[in-house]
């Protein structure tokens, strides 16, 4: 697991909520993480979305008198248990992030780049040593 | 391969995940903007309480105006100009109620399909098949565009537009998301619209398709006797000097063979959506007022409670508007609406009840194509329709429905079941309403002045309106637009349309309107009663048939029997528990259980009931555990006597009052307690009685146990609810307790109707004033604001309403908020 990729993509998918592109910034932010990141993006790609996401909603608790009975009064709006309610909230940002993230990665140029080397096969070592004598 | 499973999940959870995001799915909002912790729903959770200090910029307001918010919510106006003090309240009443403000609008102008999709379309199709659009938009372009009418709609509209220009999305109200629409912008003609919705469910009349209904079945002599002309038991808003009630009782005709040509009418008749055979329990109001003559203090005091639907957010919103040296003046306004409706000044204070008085009526009309017509014959001549094309738009912005709908000169046509054409003139219709009118009444520094100044701007939905002012005068007025009718002809008549010589002649002038001015007896009262006496007047008027005259009758014994009248006893009254209808029947089921006893053809049963009832205080206060048989039994003999109401297997068709139940009462051996399913026996009064009696109480012992094991309290039934405009239950209040039955003065019910608004006023030398509705200013789910205002309500109590004169005047102890509006640079949107 890594902060340094992480943190930045939470900030980003946060600022991007914030300024009122919910859907676009987990999209966007998760595809960059997938371009740029070569180790587990979409796993990565998620933390970030879930942390961004969860610092908003924290935040957005924390600004109102929200007591676990608005939040019963909310999610009963939307014919949901309180749990539900949260667990989809965090798990929106979550998919779309991940998703991104993990088409970015298989569709990059870079992902080439950055696989591991591979030992040749034997019958290729001896077509390859022939070629050189 | 799992590469390829791994990649087609996220293609899915992408391209499903941003599909819900952007566009929803079905009946599921746009899941971004939804869940959006910052501006999405969540955000209605930060934003439950008033900033304590903020201030905005209006366009075309002429200076700062100053607004106070109090402990309760209450904004005080404080402004140079009238338009400017308007202009506030469309921005104040949109910040705590935009939601409502638009929903009830949308559902007036028939345009909630837009919202909600195809199943709004019969609401809306109802809606603008009356003309009620149409008529708000003639309305609207015919007000002058530097008239003082059309300057206070578009000043209210700068004010709410404001509102929604200075939202962020996270300002918006819940249910925008909840629904995934965003606000609208605020148009002049949405005013209109709300009253022309007021006027549908105040003056929509009804009185025809009973009539039709009930005559199909019982033959029209039958019928019309059950509904009569006018009412059985009179005591008149306007006094006749009898100071009792006069019961006009008179045999009824038995039921006769069924009307075939009334069966065709009851099928012509449009038929409201939302109306029942049964009259509603909860749909009344009250307001009285009483003279110095009759108050402890010396200074006259009134009193009001307008009964209609109790939604959440409520139905009305309290302001106080200061113009100084022009207007000053506290009470309720409609969200949506530029002025107080129901209040007071320091000068006068007033209230209104519902007349009922019917001012719709229905033409048969000849066209020349039944299928699609275009002409109809006036007098042996052919005029052209006016036809407007109604399209209803869906969620999405297509096109999802269309009506042609068709106007003759009375009003619009619509199409029976049985294929004919139905006109219909209704007053609601006409362009009856002055906008200015409740705000040039508040000018006014005497009774009689604020009704003569109502009479001449109001002309639909008729009100009985009460007022007392500061120098000791009473007054009561029905106001309204009464048509002349041709002579013969009754607003129950559907009278031929090819001929003009059936038309309205006119209205009824003001002299001729049921009025009281000082009365000798120092108080007046209405409470939907028939407004005068028909020996006084005889003139067809009619008083809603729903409402039977037993809150007038008590509220007139209470009045009659304190002669120094407090502003507390005025509260009291409003929930007093006694009631002038279980006075009227209760002897009865007990004279009819010992007479079956005599006769012995009692059960055991009976014996129990008939104790458990004599025991009774006839009180309906929410601990009695005897009420609840005595509207049981009052239940089962409506079913028992009304059974020729009913055709075999279905619901009545239609139900007299409880008052010609009583008329019915003195005549033992009517044909009417015959019931049609025993056909080897004759039943009479005592027979039905009693068995009503009976049987209430063995089904209340299946029901609920044996009165004695404490089971059968009135709070089981006596409760009301409160539901979201969306009907959204966690926004909702369900199930609240009421002191009160029907025929009290505060009848509770289930259908969620009742006293949306009660005032108590006393005028001297100073104002002073009690107030509370059920609900709370604000109109965000979330917020404390929202329902504060109910544990109050439910107790009877009233709040005590602050009137300050000026910004100073309101200590910082009392202030809730601040809010600073200025003129915005530009000149609006």
């Amino acid at each position: 697991m890594k902060a340094t990729i992480i943190v930045p993509g939470a900030i980003l998918i946060a600022a991007g909520t914030w300024i009122g592109f919910p859907t676009a910034s987990p999209v966007i932010v998760g595809a960059l993480i997938g371009v740029t990141w070569p180790h587990r993006p979409a796993f990565h790609a998620a933390l970030a979305a879930l942390a961004g996401w969860s610092a908003l909603l924290g935040l957005a608790l924390l600004r109102g008198d929200a007591s676990g009975m608005l939040v019963t009064k909310l999610a009963g709006a939307m014919r949901l248990p309180s749990w539900a309610l949260v667990v989809a909230t965090l798990a929106y940002p979550v998919v779309l992030a991940a998703s991104a993230a993990w088409l970015a990665h298989f569709g990059s140029p870079r992902r080439e780049r950055h696989r591991p080397p591979v030992p040749p096969e034997p019958a290729v070592q001896a077509l390859h040593r022939r070629a050189v004598a | 391969m799992r590469t390829a499973l791994q990649t087609l999940l996220a293609i899915v959870g992408l391209g499903a995940g941003s599909w819900a995001g952007v566009r929803g799915a079905g009946p599921i909002p746009p899941l971004g903007p939804l869940l959006d912790p910052v501006n999405g729903a969540w955000a209605a959770l930060a934003r439950t309480e008033l900033p304590a200090d903020a201030s905005a910029a209006i366009p075309n307001l002429s200076g700062p105006v100053h607004i106070r918010y109090d402990r309760r919510g209450v904004p005080h106006i404080f402004a140079a100009t009238e338009e400017d003090a308007i202009r506030a309240l469309g921005f104040v009443v949109a910040r705590d109620r935009l939601f409502q403000m638009e929903t009830q609008t949308r559902a007036a102008a028939g345009r909630l399909t837009e919202w909600a999709g195809t199943v709004a379309l019969p609401a809306d199709r109802e809606m603008r098949r009356l003309g009620l659009p149409a008529s708000a938009e003639r309305h609207l372009a015919s007000l002058r565009a530097d008239g003082r009418a059309r300057r206070l709609l578009d000043a209210y509209a700068d004010g709410v537009n404001a509102w929604i220009d200075d939202m962020s999305p996270a300002d918006w109200p819940v249910e925008y998301r909840l629904m995934g629409q965003r606000p609208a912008p605020w148009e002049p003609v949405n005013t209109l619209h709300l009253f022309g919705r007021m006027g549908w469910t105040l003056a929509s009349g009804g009185a025809e398709e009973r009539i039709a209904a009930a005559a199909a079945l019982v033959g029209r002599a039958a019928a019309r006797a059950l509904f009569p002309l006018h009412a059985v038991i009179v005591e008149p808003i306007q006094p006749n000097g009898s100071g009792a009630p006069r019961f006009d009782f008179r045999p009824l005709p038995p039921p006769g063979a069924p009307d075939s040509g009334a069966h065709r009418l009851a099928a012509l008749l449009p038929r409201r959506a939302d109306r029942d055979s049964e009259p509603l329990p909860g749909f009344a109001s009250n307001n009285w007022a009483v003279a110095p003559r009759r108050t402890a203090a010396g200074r006259a005091l009134l009193a009001g409670d307008p009964h209609l639907d109790m939604t959440l957010p409520s139905l009305w919103y309290e302001a106080h508007l200061v113009v100084p040296g022009v207007l000053d003046v506290y009470g309720v306004t409609i969200p949506g609406t530029p002025g107080i409706v129901l209040g007071f000044t320091r000068d006068v204070a007033w209230s209104f009840t519902n007349t009922g008085a019917d001012v719709l009526d229905f033409y048969r009309e000849t066209v020349d194509d039944p299928d699609n017509p275009t002409r109809y014959q006036v007098d042996g001549s052919w005029r052209p329709l006016e036809l407007r094309e109604e399209e209803y738009v869906g969620r999405r912005g297509r096109v999802i429905a269309a009506d042609t709908v068709r106007f003759t000169h009375r009003g619009t046509m619509s199409r029976g079941e049985n294929g004919e054409w139905l006109s219909m003139r209704w007053t609601v219709l006409d362009p009856a309403l002055n906008q200015a009118v409740f705000l040039d009444a508040a000018r006014a520094t005497t009774a009689r002045e604020f009704l003569d100044i109502i009479a001449a701007g109001f002309g639909a939905p008729a009100q009985n309106i009460i007022a007392a002012d500061r120098g000791g005068s009473i007054a009561i007025r029905s106001t309204g637009h009464y048509p002349i009718r041709p002579a013969g002809t009754t607003g129950l008549d559907v009278l031929d349309g090819s001929v003009s010589k059936n038309d309205w002649l006119g209205f009824w002038p003001l002299e001729r309107y049921p009025q009281s001015f000082d009365p000798p007896q120092n108080f007046l009262a209405s409470a939907n009663q028939e407004p005068i006496d028909p020996r006084v007047n005889p003139d067809y008027l009619a008083a809603d048939q729903d409402f039977d005259p037993w809150r007038a009758l008590h509220l007139n014994r209470l009045l009659r029997a304190d002669s120094s009248v407090t502003p507390d006893a005025m509260r009291r009254y409003q929930t007093d528990p006694g009631s002038a209808r279980a006075d009227a029947f209760v002897p009865f089921f007990l004279e009819a259980a010992d007479r079956e006893r005599m006769q012995g053809r009692n059960a055991a049963e009976l014996d129990s009931a008939a104790a458990w009832l004599e025991g009774w205080d006839r009180q309906y206060t929410r601990d009695n555990e005897r009420a609840i048989l005595f509207e049981r039994a009052m239940s089962e003999l409506v079913q028992q006597t009304w059974d020729e109401l009913a055709p075999k297997g279905t619901r009545r068709v239609a139900t007299p009052t409880s008052s010609l139940l009583l008329n019915l009462l003195q005549d033992s051996a009517s044909a009417w307690w015959d019931r049609r399913s025993t056909a080897d026996r004759i039943e009479d009064r005592d027979m039905i009685v009693a068995a009503s009696l009976a049987r209430a109480y063995e089904t209340l012992v299946e029901q609920v146990g044996d009165p004695r094991e404490g089971g059968w309290v009135w709070s089981r039934v006596g409760s009301t609810r409160f539901d979201h405009l969306l009907g959204l239950t966690a926004f909702s209040v369900p199930g609240v307790a009421v002191q009160g039955g029907p025929g009290t003065l505060n009848p509770s019910s289930r259908g969620g109707h009742g006293p949306s608004w009660r005032m108590v006023v006393e005028l001297g030398d100073s104002v002073r004033a009690w107030g509370t509705y059920p609900g709370g200013q604000s109109g965000n789910p979330f917020s404390p604001r929202y329902v504060d205002r109910l544990p109050l309500w439910r107790e009877g109590e009233l709040d005590t309403l602050l009137v300050p004169r000026d910004t100073a005047s309101l200590a910082p102890s009392s202030t809730r908020a601040r809010l600073r509006l200025t003129p915005a640079t530009g000149n609006g949107r």
